[in-house]
């Protein structure tokens, strides 16, 4: 049974180990509802790791001491430790904030700044992570009204530095679902509302490996473009979940909910995948899904619209040479789909993995 | 001459461009026209060859090919992705 954080003030800073693919992210607060609110993201257990852990000698700012600290036999399996520490003492004043204007993305609540070694996020004017690229290394200071927030922390704070981090290790962020057959990995690719997540878990729940229903990081590997992510918790709204029996505790919620892992169909979860298919899904009103072939630079257009923010030229040629490698890499098709999702997996497998030639 | 802005990040899959203007944040497909134009741009040929040549690839008369050029020129200025610079007149050669 694993530990479980404990209070502030019993001993030290709270960790918890968070693995995102082939890397490691270990977490550092002050405040156990920071921790727990992470944790509670995690599709699943074997994303993170509890560990009641004292910093101890370790300088408040000695990042790489704190890296050192967690890595153990666990940690050594990963290809890069980074670290984040988040700390909900001290407030943050707006004056510590870079202006808004100077932010080269703004999301929502969120401002993104970026200097040629640092990256800000500010979120709500209230909390800060400012990101070293190169170490990389996260320093955040979290509102109190945020903390109080969970979905904040976990949504905003949590999995935007996350984001960063990963930039930091040569991996860029996309907006797709996507699961795997063995290491094939398909990915579903468009924008929010489109039916990625049912898609998703349509298939995740028949006999593909779920890998994430909402975003994964690509990098270029030594076998080609590589697809990892860190499995979040599934989130469909009650229409979705209307499709399918084992959800239909959730067809009465009033928004998206995330749905744990025991309470899915979800069989197998995979943390990583290289990607053999893109398949761009379209809404129909026919009564059955068909799939078909389009054209690479169709597919790449779609895939180019849900990448992150860009912020200089070098990093947007970066991410373009991945994206369109992994383009070329991929067979590209449009699911018209209908709500016949018992049908879709079958039908996807047979287009993904037939070996006819690709319609132009 | 035209010259591709620096905040501008593109590159050709099957025949199209696709490309990202970093200051607007927009993405853009170009069409077969404003592909065979951008990538004559990219090679820093002036306007008289890219006249030229579209002549000659597309058969066309001059006039028929000016009026495409001028077109596909002044959305490529107004969408922010190339800049008219002083030196030699770039408009095209009347006829």
């Amino acid at each position: 049974m694993r530990p479980r954080p404990r209070e502030c003030g019993a001993g030290g800073p709270l960790t918890l180990r968070v693995r995102v693919g082939p890397f490691l992210v270990a977490v550092q607060a002050d405040d156990e509802r920071v921790i727990r609110a992470i944790r509670e993201l995690a599709l699943d257990d074997s994303a993170v790791e509890d560990e009641v852990a004292r910093i101890g000698e370790a300088a408040e700012d000695d990042a790489a001491g704190f890296a050192e600290a967690m890595e153990d036999g666990a940690a050594s399996s990963a290809e890069a430790v980074c670290t984040l520490a988040l700390s909900t003492a001290g407030r943050a004043d707006s004056a510590d904030f870079p202006p808004r204007e100077s932010a080269v993305a703004v999301f929502e609540d969120v401002e993104l700044h970026a200097s040629p070694a640092k990256r800000t996020l500010v979120v709500g004017r209230g909390s800060v992570v400012e990101i070293d690229v190169a170490a990389p290394v996260g320093r955040g200071r979290i509102a109190p009204l945020h903390v109080l927030h969970p979905w904040i922390v976990a949504h905003r704070i949590f999995t935007l530095s996350v984001i960063e981090l990963m930039r930091g290790l040569g991996a860029c962020y996309l907006h797709a679902g996507c699961v795997s057959e063995g290491e094939k990995g398909i990915l579903f690719c468009g924008a929010s509302g489109g039916g990625k997540s049912t898609l998703t878990y349509a298939l995740a729940r028949d006999r593909f490996s779920f890998l994430s229903d909402d975003g994964v990081f690509l990098r270029r590997g030594p076998s080609g473009i590589e697809a990892f992510s860190w499995p979040e918790k599934l989130k469909l709204d009650r229409r979705s979940c209307s499709f399918f029996g084992e959800l239909g505790t959730y067809a009465d919620t009033t928004a998206k909910t995330e749905i744990p892992l025991r309470r899915t169909g979800i069989k197998r979860i995979a943390k990583r995948a290289f990607p053999v298919a893109i398949v761009v899904p379209a809404r129909t009103a026919e009564r059955e899904s068909a799939i078909g072939a389009i054209a690479r630079h169709d597919a790449f257009a779609r895939v180019l619209a849900q990448t992150i923010p860009l912020l200089d030229s070098a990093e947007m040629n970066a991410q373009l040479d991945i994206l369109s490698d992994l383009v070329a890499a991929c067979r590209c098709f449009e699911l018209k789909a209908a709500t016949d999702f018992d049908r879709i997996p079958s039908l996807v497998r047979d287009a993904v993995f037939s070996t006819k030639e690709e319609a132009a | 001459m035209y010259t591709i802005n620096k905040d501008v990040a593109f590159r050709e899959v099957d025949g199209s461009i696709l490309l990202v203007n970093l200051k607007s944040g927009s993405y853009y497909s170009f069409n077969a026209t404003a592909t065979f134009v951008f990538r004559l741009l990219s090679q820093n040929k002036g306007i008289s060859e890219i006249l030229e040549e579209m002549c000659r690839f597309y058969d066309v008369p001059e006039e028929t090919a000016r009026l495409d050029l001028e077109g596909c020129l002044g959305a490529l200025v107004r969408e922010g992705i190339i800049t008219l610079n002083g030196g030699e007149s770039d408009a095209p050669p009347a006829a």
